[in-house]
Order: structure tokens, then C-alpha cells, then sequence
């Protein structure tokens, strides 16, 4: 017993190496079994081995995910920071745009009315009672504005004059039931006069002189020039509805008016026109 | 308490009457805007006695009837009638400093409009009941909500507030 002890280790040495030769002889022919055995060693732990490979894959790839998450916030601030941006400068663009179209039609309209001496001015203020329609513009008598001088936008007739001081002036709208202009309508060429309801319903009453008047819903009503306001042929707007006068003499028309008065900033001041010249109605000036 | 001054009273006034004819016709259209000045009235009444409240009513109409240059005294009488009256009143209830105010100004407010018109038509305006009508929850709404928050941003408190702090 005492030799095996001593000499132990080159026999189990001895003995791998033969239980190797073996094995890799045996082996080396019985290729099949082997397949086999390794197949049902492979499907015992390729289990195991698919969920570390998966664990390890889900980790990294939540590692790769963290890493992305926070490039995508870093995105996401800068993309939303340049929104903000684009959508301000957007606004400004809308808002030159407009300016733009206005200013060009009233420069459209001092071309087409040539002869014409206008004054363009900006609104700066309207009157604090609601029930009478007068805004202040910021050119007065130093401009040469007087009184009764009628006031137009591209659209059509807006007022006139009412008052001046050196710096401003104010202006009585058609839509003021104090207001009042010599009117035609274009289609029959029947006359009368259109004067301003209230500013709430936002329409001109149309009283007209004849018989029987033959004024259709449609028709557009420009100025006569009869009165001693406003020169003929500027647009006033157009009839939405006829009844008869209170009389039954005549008819009396609701007429649209052709400017939005809510929308108004700049105005042109007509500060001289040739006498008996007609001018086309404004409508659609605007290029 | 510059409250309690007339010169107080004129410059907030003319705060309001620039506001309301130049930056209120931006927001609300022809006909629609509501009136400012009268919400500042209703404010400043609260903290007054009623003579003191008819009076700068009577200054708040002055100055609006002088720029709307058309029917001078209309506003004059208005406003120194809801001055008169809120003054009045403020020293019977008991009030917090954001509903009570606010319901009164829209009273006042939709008051002021029903005289308006009254006004107006005894005056041989013939303007029709929709326009009267139409603006009204403009009009109530837009008090409602400012007369707590003209109270709020011009500091306004009571007299006797104003006095203890100043004693202290």
C-alpha cells in the first residue's frame, strides 16, 4: 500500500492518459453516438446558455437604450428649442405678410388713383362708447387733414373727418348713426342715401329715393357723389336684403359694408380729388 | 394713501380710457368692447364714502364723455350714479375682495348698458334691442372678472387699514 501511495500521482497520471487514449480512439470512430451525447448536453444547457446570452444582450442592450434615452432627450429639448423658434418666427412672417398685403394695397390704391392726393395714416384709437363708431388717427392738421375730408381703404369708403387737432384727427364711420352719404346702386343706378345703424350689427341702412327702386341682394352701392362728403364711384358694400319702408312708398335696402371695420390700421385720408372725375369702385384693388 | 387723491383718480382713469381705446378694440370688435372705466369706478368705489364715490364717478364720466366728444354728461351721470351707489352699498354688506366686488361691477356694468340705451333712445337714437342686448355677457363677464383684479393690482385696501399701517 505503502508503493500506491508513493507513487500515486504517475499512476493517475498514467491512467488519464490511457482512459484519454481511449477515449479519443473510441470516439474517433463512433462519430454518431458522440453527435448525440452532445446533442442532449447542449439541450440540457443551452437554457441556461440562451438566457445568460439573452440577460447579457437585454443588458446591454437597455445599457445601449439608457445611453440612446438620454441622447434622445438631449434631442428631443434642442428639436423642441428650434420649434419654438421656428413657430415665433413663423408668426413674425404671418404677420410682415399681412402688413405686407396691406401696405400694398394702399399703395395700389394711390396708383390706381393717380390724380388723387391721399394721405395714409394709422389708427390709434377708437371711441370708449360703444355706441357711437369714431376712431382717432395719428395725422392732424400739420398734415394738412381738415374737416369733412373723406377717409378710404382699398376695400372701400371708411368715413370722414369729423375733427382735427394739430396731431390727430378723428373719424366718424359709416357704421355711426350720425353719419350719412349720397349712394347708388350700381346695377339699376338708383339713388338714396346709406346711414349707419350701430356698431353691432355692423350693416348700413340703404334708403332710397324712387318708386320702385329695382335694388336686388347683390347689387353693389358705391357713392353718388351728391353728397358734399364723399367724390362719386367709391364703394360703400353691398345690398344682403330689400324691404319696403316703413311708408310703403318706397324700399329701404341692408347693405354690407365693403370694409371690416374691425380690422382696420391704416387708412388713407383723401386730401384733394380731381372735381366730376368718377373713380371705378375700389372692391378688389388690392393686387 | 394716494388712493384716497383726486390726481390718483384722474391718472388711473386715463390709464383705463387708453387702454380702452386702444388696446381692448384689439381684442373685442366694434360695438363689444367692454368699459374699463367703469370697472376702475366700481374698484375705487368700494373704498369710499358715497359723495366721495359719486364724485370721482362724476370725474371718470367727465373724462371719457370728453373723448367720446358726442353726448357730453351721459357718461358724467352714469359713472357718478354707480359710484354713488356702490359707495353705498359697500358699507352695507359684508364683502370679500374678489366675488362681491366682481358681482357688483358686473351689475354695474350691465346697469350702466340698460341706461345707456335708455338714454340714447329717449334721445331719439333708434337703436334696436339686439345691439343692447348682444354685448351684455361681453360686458358682465369682462367686470366680473376685472374689478377683483383692478383692486388687486392697484393695492387698493380701506381707509382704515391705511391707518392702522401708517400708525404703525
Amino acid at each position: 500500500m505503502d508503493f500506491l501511495y508513493r507513487w500515486r500521482r504517475p499512476i493517475i497520471a498514467v491512467l488519464a492518459v490511457m482512459v484519454l487514449a481511449t477515449l479519443l480512439s473510441y470516439t474517433a470512430k463512433l462519430r454518431g453516438h458522440v453527435l448525440t451525447l452532445s446533442a442532449v448536453a447542449g439541450m440540457v444547457a443551452s437554457p441556461i446558455g440562451g438566457t445568460i446570452v439573452q440577460v447579457s444582450g437585454g443588458v446591454r442592450g437597455d445599457a445601449q437604450s439608457l445611453t440612446q434615452l438620454f441622447h434622445l432627450q438631449q434631442e428631443n429639448q434642442k428639436l423642441k428649442s428650434e420649434l419654438t423658434l421656428y413657430h415665433s418666427l413663423k408668426l413674425q412672417l404671418e404677420e410682415v405678410q399681412a402688413d405686407n398685403t396691406r401696405l400694398r394695397g394702399l399703395l395700389y390704391l394711390k396708383s390706381q388713383l393717380g390724380s388723387w392726393h391721399l394721405l395714409g395714416a394709422s389708427v390709434v384709437a377708437r371711441n370708449p362708447n360703444n355706441w357711437f363708431s369714431t376712431l382717432t388717427i395719428g395725422r392732424g392738421s400739420q398734415s394738412g387733414i381738415k374737416v369733412n375730408m373723406p377717409v378710404i381703404v382699398p376695400q372701400g369708403v371708411v368715413g370722414r373727418v369729423v375733427s382735427v387737432s394739430p396731431t390727430t384727427a378723428q373719424v366718424l364711420l359709416l357704421l355711426d348713426p350720425a353719419s350719412g352719404a349720397g349712394a347708388l346702386d350700381v346695377r339699376s343706378r338708383s339713388a338714396g342715401v346709406v346711414v349707419g345703424r350701430d356698431p353691432i350689427t355692423g350693416t348700413l341702412r340703404f334708403e332710397l329715393f324712387g318708386h320702385r327702386p329695382n335694388v336686388l341682394p347683390g347689387d353693389a352701392v358705391v357713392t353718388s357723389g351728391l353728397s358734399q362728403y364723399y367724390p362719386k364711384g367709391l364703394l360703400l358694400g353691398q345690398v344682403i336684403r330689400v324691404a319696403p319702408s316703413s311708408g310703403g312708398l318706397t324700399e329701404t335696402a341692408t347693405v354690407k359694408p365693403a370694409v371690416n371695420f374691425n380690422q382696420l390700421e391704416t387708412v388713407m385720408v383723401v386730401l384733394s380729388h380731381p372735381v366730376g372725375e368718377s373713380t371705378p369702385p375700389l372692391s378688389g384693388l388690392v393686387p | 394713501m394716494w388712493q384716497y387723491r383726486w390726481w390718483a383718480w384722474v391718472l388711473l382713469f386715463a390709464a383705463a380710457l387708453i387702454i380702452q381705446t386702444s388696446f381692448l378694440p384689439l381684442l373685442f370688435p366694434t360695438g363689444f368692447v367692454p368699459n374699463l372705466v367703469l370697472v376702475v369706478v366700481v374698484a375705487l368705489a368700494f373704498f369710499e364714502s358715497p359723495s366721495r364715490g359719486a364724485l370721482l364717478g362724476a370725474i371718470a364720466g367727465l373724462m371719457t364723455d370728453m373723448v367720446a366728444g358726442r353726448l357730453i354728461g351721459m357718461n358724467l351721470a352714469i359713472d357718478a350714479a354707480a359710484g354713488y351707489l356702490v359707495a353705498r352699498l359697500q358699507s352695507q354688506i359684508v364683502r370679500d375682495d374678489v366675488l362681491v366686488p366682481g358681482v357688483v361691477g358686473a351689475f354695474a356694468a350691465g346697469a350702466a348698458r340698460l341706461v345707456e340705451w335708455g338714454v340714447l333712445r329717449l334721445l331719439g337714437f333708434s337703436f334696436a334691442f339686439r345691439p343692447f342686448v348682444a354685448p351684455l355677457p361681453t360686458d358682465i363677464l369682462f367686470a366680473l372678472f376685472m374689478t377683483g383684479a383692478v383692486m388687486g393690482l392697484a393695492r387698493l385696501r380701506p381707509r382704515h387699514e391705511v391707518d392702522a399701517s401708517l400708525r404703525f
